[in-house]
């Protein structure tokens, strides 16, 4: 259920103005957490649609809809108000919604659902891209995120991070035993890795309640979800054996 | 009557900056995209078969080669246009940086195939080289589409790659001009704008594509004219979101 678009992004928007709201940077984690429900369904949009073929591989749409919610989420945080995020959600639903009718029509890609899975991949990558934002300092000032989001590179690692955590589970896990359950097991161990690095980036801003808080919880829930990982690889797999060493010089002679 | 309420309109929503400028950038944006996209047609890409050398051209994705080229050449771009305040140098030199690193990308790969694996560049396409017109159907192994990088995609490479990296620069070059504020904070945002401009484009090309071209003699490439007007409409929107970001953090410096 808590793949379903429209439940992620009210959960997402939540937990980003319940960072953002909340005085001080205490309750930064929980755009974290808004995050990783971004990524959650936008890289179940990513299985849905890579299951057709795209020709072009798993990354290439991640890194489409990631571009699309640089774009869209970077405007939403210039506009220095509270309405920002619910407002980018939007606009990411209409740019996704036409440009993947665009690419199904005019490009002849004839692959049903484009659309509807497009706008989920926009909407996710950009309130995920908006959330990592506000992990950074818990608050919605443009000044702020402008000097300590995108003045110092961080931007660029929400970017590349964000579109990671979107691609990689169903890249890696692709094939005929593909389980949807494993899949985003991985989603979310991702989502949690890149809360982690933005927990320890969070310090250039001068914090430090905030950024230990984030870290704390973030390698608290990525032992869980590795296990949790680990758990369901020995139930999908037919058996699990050691390959040993590689031969060492005189073994070989 | 009605002009001045066109004028009073993008006034409003363009700010301070002259409306008739804005809009001229964003025409320099949109061809900016286009110039992208036509450079992914012209690179030779040959996906998941080429790294097998069983397809003509280098052996990765077309998102990956085409960012690989058009990011190296931003970061010339970049670097000339800071020294040296000049739009033109910097979109030219940007092209040239990026021509360079593809034209490695392809020699390396070359080697690789004929050193590495053994099999002479060949076309699977063309029965004669468009340029040095040898024939290349008799050097194509059984049962593959051509290997390695012949003399025509080569040279189709070098000038997709400069275009590409002539593209991402004039997008650069067109969004840092929106603001009349010199800060190191607008080179950061206007070079990540421009990354996500730059995974837009190549994406919809190498769907365009199917993930796989040879070059300027290949048929796919007769499918350009569709994937410019993808192009231009999604670069379009996107840049018009890019200059209002730009526009909008021009008040917190």
């Amino acid at each position: 259920m808590l793949a379903n678009p429209i439940v992620g992004t009210l959960l997402c928007l939540s937990g980003i103005y319940a960072a953002a709201l909340w005085p001080g940077t205490g309750f930064a984690f929980m755009a974290g957490f808004g995050m990783i429900f971004a990524i959650l369904f936008a890289s179940e949009a990513v299985r849905k649609i890579s299951k057709y073929g795209l020709g072009t591989g798993v990354p290439s749409v991640g890194m489409f809809s990631i571009g699309i919610g640089c774009v869209i989420s970077l405007y939403s945080l210039s506009l220095n108000s509270i309405w920002g995020p619910a407002v980018c959600a939007v606009l990411a639903l209409i740019i996704g919604w036409v440009s993947g009718f665009l690419i199904n029509k005019v490009l002849h890609m004839n692959i049903p659902s484009m659309e509807k899975r497009m706008s989920e991949m926009a909407v996710g990558s950009t309130l995920a891209m908006t959330a990592s934002a506000i992990v950074i300092g818990g608050t919605l000032d443009s000044g702020f995120i402008l000097q300590n989001f995108i003045g110092v590179g961080v931007a660029a690692l929400g970017f590349i991070g964000c579109s990671l955590a979107i691609f990689h589970a169903f890249n890696a896990n692709l094939g005929p035993d593909e389980a949807a359950d494993r899949t985003r097991t991985l989603a979310i161990l991702d989502g949690f890795l890149v809360m982690f690095v933005l927990g320890i980036v969070s310090f250039l801003s001068g914090d430090v309640v905030g950024p230990l808080v984030t870290i704390f919880i973030s390698i608290v829930f990525i032992l869980l979800t590795s296990y949790r990982y680990w758990t369901y690889i020995q139930r999908d797999a037919w058996k699990i054996t050691s390959t040993g060493l590689l031969p060492g010089e005189e073994d070989l002679n | 009557m009605i002009e001045s309420t066109i004028e009073t309109i993008l006034f409003s929503i363009f700010g301070a900056s002259d409306p008739a400028f804005v809009f001229f950038l964003l025409l320099l944006v949109t061809l900016g995209g286009i110039l992208i996209t036509l450079s992914v047609h012209l690179i030779p890409v040959g996906g998941a078969p080429a790294a097998m050398a069983q397809a003509t051209g280098v052996g990765t994705g077309t998102t990956q080669l085409a960012a690989g080229s058009g990011l190296s050449g931003l970061l010339v771009a970049v670097a000339v246009s800071v020294e040296t305040q000049n739009m033109f140098l910097g979109i030219i030199l940007g092209g040239i940086g990026a021509a360079v690193m593809i034209s490695l990308v392809m020699l390396m790969s070359n080697i690789g195939y004929i050193y590495g694996i053994g099999v002479p560049p060949a076309s699977g396409k063309a029965v004669r080289d468009p340029i040095t017109n040898d024939r290349q159907d008799i050097y194509v192994s059984k049962g593959t589409e051509g290997h390695g990088v012949p003399t025509a995609s080569f040279i189709s490479g070098i000038f997709g790659g400069f275009l590409g990296g002539a593209g991402g620069s004039l997008i650069y070059e067109a969004l840092i001009r929106t603001t009349q504020v010199s800060s190191a904070l607008f080179i950061v945002l206007a070079v990540i704008l421009s990354i996500a401009l730059f995974f837009i484009n190549a994406v919809i090309a190498s769907y365009n594509i199917g993930g796989t071209i040879e070059g300027f003699y290949d048929e796919k490439f007769k499918k350009l004219a569709r994937s410019v007007v993808v192009s231009a409409a999604v670069t379009f929107i996107c840049g018009a979101l890019c200059l209002l970001t730009f526009i909008n953090f021009g008040g917190f410096i």
